[in-house]
């Protein structure tokens, strides 16, 4: 229930009113920027598309018989999707992205997977958030592990920050944060109490010393970002007011005003599609596109299109026949969306073949830890060789 | 500066003291803390000092008596009145439909109010917090269904069998209609079966995730789910439907057989890996975030030694020494609503609107009823991120010292919210028939060698001394034929009517009313009443139905959402036949038509003449707001930091028992400020509430 009460009202604008008002506090080796800040260097955005993303009928294999025959009732028609390539297809509610497609600016890297898939939404994304295979029960995060090591960006302000979900590939040790509303997140750090620590503490050991250290961290990023929020000028854009049109706004908020963070994550639910599948699935495709389309606009605007890759990823697929109710089930491989001004645009990977299902569903074709290891050696020129599978096709992210 | 209180009941315990060593046979006020905050929502300082002394088994045995008991204050009467009439409120213009869907949302809301308030006064916070595991282990959204009634009713099903055997827990879940729709079960059906509610019982309800089943187990209890859905015609019922029940023969951990529903339950549950899951769960939440596994296996034969009975696996954990080892305080990371409700509890925080407790949850990321998905609420460290650490310390101040106090002493035991009006009441004689709303649905236009009538609901019924929930007919003319016949959906009619033909729940019937000459005769069961009613409705139908015209309905040959007004003119002259030819029949009714209701919120519709009225529905909706607070005072308040403290148990340094009273282990050296804040109650309060430490437990 979302009924804005006058408490609640009051307490909001409490929050919200005014220039965030944190003591800031000089770092010992803190440098101020002289002029604009801008981030420094390629920054990634993650949108996790969470219950299970139907990449079927979002890149739809839209000439294949055999898809015919597996979606007779919820089939994307031909007349009804925007046209890629001469097979293929995108959902017709993505407009925005597809024009984007047209600048060259999309690579959808197909039949996206891990052997083993497992069919649990929950047991699924952590094989998605650690990115170490689905026989792994690392709790880290992808990019944490990425980050270790002294492999992290050289940036000023954080290594990441998660902005909707929980932290996902940001799990483990690294300076990640977290946060929703920028003013609000600054506001309600003056709750917190006095911190201990100078610098970032890693968030280690027992809960207590965990709570300990996200008490401090969440200040520490609080001082690092105020300074940059209150030079800069929130601008009004338009995004769409859903969950993932907000969420894209705060990080386009964060960006424009010169934020030095490497990472982003965001998240848009509802993707678990098992009955009326139709209707909903194109409303969540559509909010989708217009936020990405909001969002890319803005980067445009402030110089960083150039900077930014998008990437979506979702827990699985779903299966490759229709069920009963209008909708899929839990299932498996699925398309990635890359989107950025250096993303190199096409079709990537290769499509999975419908009729070589295995227990009805789609087998991978590229292993995710492929996808994972170009982004980062694409991005940031990080080797990361937890990532790298022998034998797997090339791929390149960035042109 | 704490905010200013009533005082209730001021603490006698001060006077208590410590015993020195601590031993199973004598609690100390540390480990009585300890008790109660795990089994409960903080612990104030009368409930700390009446428990020191006590023996571990005594104490678990006094937490354990509370359970059972059924909750303090009565759950919303409306949760047991007629079900709403979901299926024909569509009919009506917008605002009415979007006012009842309002309604429906603004009652989740009385019944959220009533559970934090429940779980903020009552005596057995153990009963609540079993309430709250099993709703987010069987986690239900709302969201799904927007049904209070059947949200309610599943609070009611968890709280009674919150401590009961886990056999009736899994099973009632599984035929529980806002599971069956949140989980896509009353989609399931054997020609392609929908895998959500058998994957989800098996990963989540039972075995848990990776424990001893495959996907090929997924679909064998997905086809035994097949054909479990509602009938949604009048009051829900969870049926069987057979055409859609995959009777064949399934292959389930390696068993097989023509196995449906129940069986899925019995199969699970004795299957040699189901178990450690769920005692692994109520470890974590109860225990420690460190699993131990030689407990677990342990703790697993024991309940399954007692048949999956809840209670004795609970004494035994709440008895482990794992429990009351001194290295697992503060392991565990309070969840926002043991937050809030501790907060409340611990301070004796009374609040003059529970409901601000609703979207403080909802900040905090836990607003009950409305789990994110059906994996539940987050548990442990994932509550903590550097966003819900800001949103935590600064909603906890709000909580303490923004937030009004109630302005009344006593709390009232029912809360008011439908003091709205609704819809008008009536009383008819018997002998009249009285109709509080009448709906069409689903009409036939005349059209040339075609019959017309339609589908309508008489919502609200009162005849002879009954008041029914809904009466459902059909009616068609066939012109050529020249020819009317009324169909009579008993289906929905609650209590019964047409007592000569009794429902059966798997197939509600339909009573054919044909008024040719001798159709009596081939009713034999019809009763004098039955007769008396049939003779009723027959004699009002075309009044009734000519007040459906305008309304929105499908038509025929038009069948799609959502539908459009319709001119009764034809239906009406349909109803007219029918009428002359049943009076030739059987006579005239010779009672009067009563347009009312019998109870105002029959329709769900509470507050419409003031929404017509009002320039908008949110403006209307701000006002009711406005009155509808319902106050919240715990069963202990203190009028001040001041009281609070000298209510303490034991003696010492004082800032020193307020930070043992509160805290699960010792925060962090203050150095100076520690000096500052001995001496002013408020400063020291504040400095503990908003510690880190206090965010665990």
């Amino acid at each position: 229930m979302s009924l804005i009460t006058p408490n609640r009202r009051r307490f909001l604008s409490a929050l919200g009113t005014g220039a965030a008002t944190l003591p800031l506090i000089t770092l010992p080796g803190f440098v101020q920027a002289a002029g604009p800040a801008k981030p420094s260097g390629n920054i990634l955005i993650l949108i996790e598309l969470a219950g299970g993303n139907d990449g079927l009928n979002t890149v739809v294999p839209i000439t294949d018989p055999r898809y015919r025959n597996l979606r007779p009732e919820i089939g994307i028609a031909r007349n009804d999707a925007l046209t890629l390539e001469t097979d293929t297809s995108l959902h017709s509610a993505m407009r925005g992205v597809a024009d984007l497609w047209e600048d060259g600016d999309v690579q959808i890297v197909e039949g996206v997977g891990y052997p083993n898939p497992n069919r649990s939404h929950f047991r699924s994304i952590e094989i998605w958030n650690a990115g170490l295979g689905a026989n792994s029960i690392v709790r880290d995060g992808w990019i944490s592990t990425a980050f270790a090591e002294g492999r992290a960006p050289q940036t000023e302000d954080a290594s990441g920050i998660v902005l909707g979900g929980d932290m996902g590939p940001m799990v483990g040790n690294g300076r990640f944060s977290a946060m929703r509303e920028e003013e609000i997140f600054l506001e309600t750090l003056e709750n917190l109490p006095g911190r201990q620590h100078a610098v970032r503490p890693e968030p280690l050991g027992s809960p207590l010393e965990q709570i300990l250290a996200t008490y401090d961290n969440a200040q520490i990023t609080g001082e690092a970002i105020s300074r940059k929020l209150e030079a800069s000028r929130d601008r009004s854009w338009n995004f769409p007011e859903t969950e993932l049109g907000m969420q894209l706004r705060t990080a386009a908020r964060l960006l424009d005003a010169g934020i030095d963070v490497p990472v982003l994550k965001v998240v848009q639910d509802g993707y678990d599609t098992h009955d009326a599948q139709p209707d909903e699935h194109a409303h969540l495709l559509k909010d989708l596109s217009e936020a990405i389309t909001a969002f890319a606009k803005v980067m445009k605007q402030a110089g960083l299109w150039d900077q930014v890759t998008i990437l979506t990823y979702s827990e699985f697929g779903r299966t490759a026949r229709e069920n009963a109710s209008y909708g899929t089930d839990h299932g498996t491989a699925a398309p990635v969306f890359a989107l950025g001004g250096e993303v190199q645009g096409g079709l990537s990977g290769a499509r999975p073949s419908l009729d070589n299902l295995v227990d009805g569903d789609l087998s991978y074709t590229t292993d995710y830890r492929t996808l994972y290891h170009a982004t980062l050696r694409d991005l940031w020129s990080i080797d990361a060789p937890e990532f790298a599978v022998s034998g797997a096709a090339p791929l390149r992210i960035l042109g | 500066m704490l905010r200013k209180t009533h005082i209730i009941a001021i603490s006698v315990f001060g006077l208590m003291t410590t015993p020195a060593v601590a031993s199973p046979t004598s609690m100390t006020a540390d480990e009585a803390r300890h008790l109660i905050s795990r089994t409960g929502f903080g612990a104030a300082p009368h409930e700390i000092a009446g428990m020191i002394g006590m023996s571990y088994e005594d104490a678990v045995a006094q937490i354990m008596s509370g359970l059972d008991q059924g909750p303090t204050r009565p759950m919303p009467a409306w949760v047991d009145d007629w079900a709403y009439p979901f299926e024909q409120i569509w009919t009506l213009d917008q605002r009415s439909t979007d006012l009842f869907y309002t309604n429906r949302w603004l009652e989740l809301e009385q019944l959220t109010a009533w559970w934090l308030a429940e779980m903020a006064t009552t005596p057995s916070p153990l009963t609540e917090r079993l309430v709250m595991f099993w709703s987010d282990h069987f986690a239900n959204s709302f969201d799904a269904h927007e049904n209070p009634q059947w949200t309610g009713k599943q609070n009611r099903f968890l709280r009674t069998h919150a401590a009961g055997n886990f056999a009736d827990l899994a099973d009632g879940m599984l035929h529980d209609p806002a599971m069956l729709v949140y989980l896509d079960n009353t989609q399931n059906f054997k020609d392609a079966p929908n895998e959500n509610l058998g994957r989800e019982f098996l990963e989540l309800f039972t075995l848990g995730e990776g424990r001893g089943y495959t996907q090929d187990d997924v679909r064998a209890a997905a086809r035994m789910l097949t054909g479990t859905t509602i009938q949604d015609h009048g009051t829900p019922r969870v049926i069987l439907d057979e055409e859609g029940f995959d009777a064949g023969k399934k292959t389930i951990f390696g068993q097989t057989g023509r196995f449906d529903a129940n069986d899925l339950v019995s199969l699970t549950l004795a299957h040699p890996e189901f178990g450690p899951y769920i005692v692994e769960k109520l470890w974590l939440t109860f225990v420690s975030d460190q699993i131990d596994q030689a407990e677990i296996d342990r703790l697993t034969v024991l309940w399954k030694a007692n048949d999956l009975d809840l209670k004795p696996l609970l004494q035994d954990l709440f008895l482990t020494d794992a429990f009351w080892d001194k290295a697992n305080r503060g392991r565990l990371v309070k969840s926002p609503l043991e937050m809030l409700i501790g907060t409340t509890r611990t301070f004796g925080l009374s609040m003059a609107d529970a409901r601000d407790l609703i979207w403080i949850a909802e900040e905090l990321g836990q607003q009950p009823f409305l789990p994110p998905n059906v994996g539940g609420w987050p548990h442990g460290t994932a509550w903590i991120n550097e966003a819900t650490a800001s949103a935590r310390a600064s909603t906890l101040t709000y909580l303490v010292y923004e937030l009004e106090p109630s302005d009344v002493d006593v709390a009232p035991p029912m809360m008011a919210m439908t003091d709205e009006g609704g819809s008008p009441i009536v009383a008819a004689n018997p002998g009249d028939l009285r109709i509080g709303q009448v709906f069409a649905s689903y009409v036939e236009m005349r059209e040339e060698g075609h019959g017309y009538g339609g589908s309508f609901t008489l919502y609200d019924v009162g005849f002879g001394g009954h008041n029914w929930r809904s009466i459902s007919v059909w009616l068609e003319h066939d012109e050529e034929e020249n020819f009317t016949s009324l169909f009579i959906y008993t289906g929905d009619c609650e209590p019964d009517c047409f007592t000569g033909f009794p429902i059966d729940d798997e197939e509600p019937g339909w009573v054919a009313y044909m008024p040719y000459d001798g159709f009596l005769d081939e009713l034999p069961d019809i009763t004098d009443a039955d007769r008396a009613l049939m003779q009723a409705v027959a004699s009002h139908l075309p009044t009734l139905l000519s007040q459906t015209d305008g309304s929105v309905a499908y038509e025929y040959s038009e069948y799609e959402e959502p539908g459009r007004p319709v001119s009764a003119d034809t239906y009406v002259q349909a109803a007219e036949i029918f009428k002359a030819n049943a009076e030739r029949q059987i006579g005239a009714h010779d009672g009067a038509l009563v347009m009312g209701f019998s109870n105002p919120n029959a329709l769900g519709l509470a507050g419409l003449e003031q929404a017509q009225a009002a320039s908008s529905l949110d403006d209307y909706l701000e006002g009711r707001y406005e009155r509808s607070a319902v106050p919240l005072i715990p069963a202990v308040t203190y009028a001040d930091g001041r009281a609070w403290m000298n209510a303490l148990p034991g003696t010492g340094p004082e800032s020193a028992r307020a930070a043992k009273a509160v805290l699960a282990v010792p925060r962090a050296a203050q150095g100076m400020r520690e000096e500052l804040i001995v001496g002013d109650p408020d400063a020291l309060l504040r400095s503990l509430i908003l510690s880190p430490a206090y965010q665990v437990k």
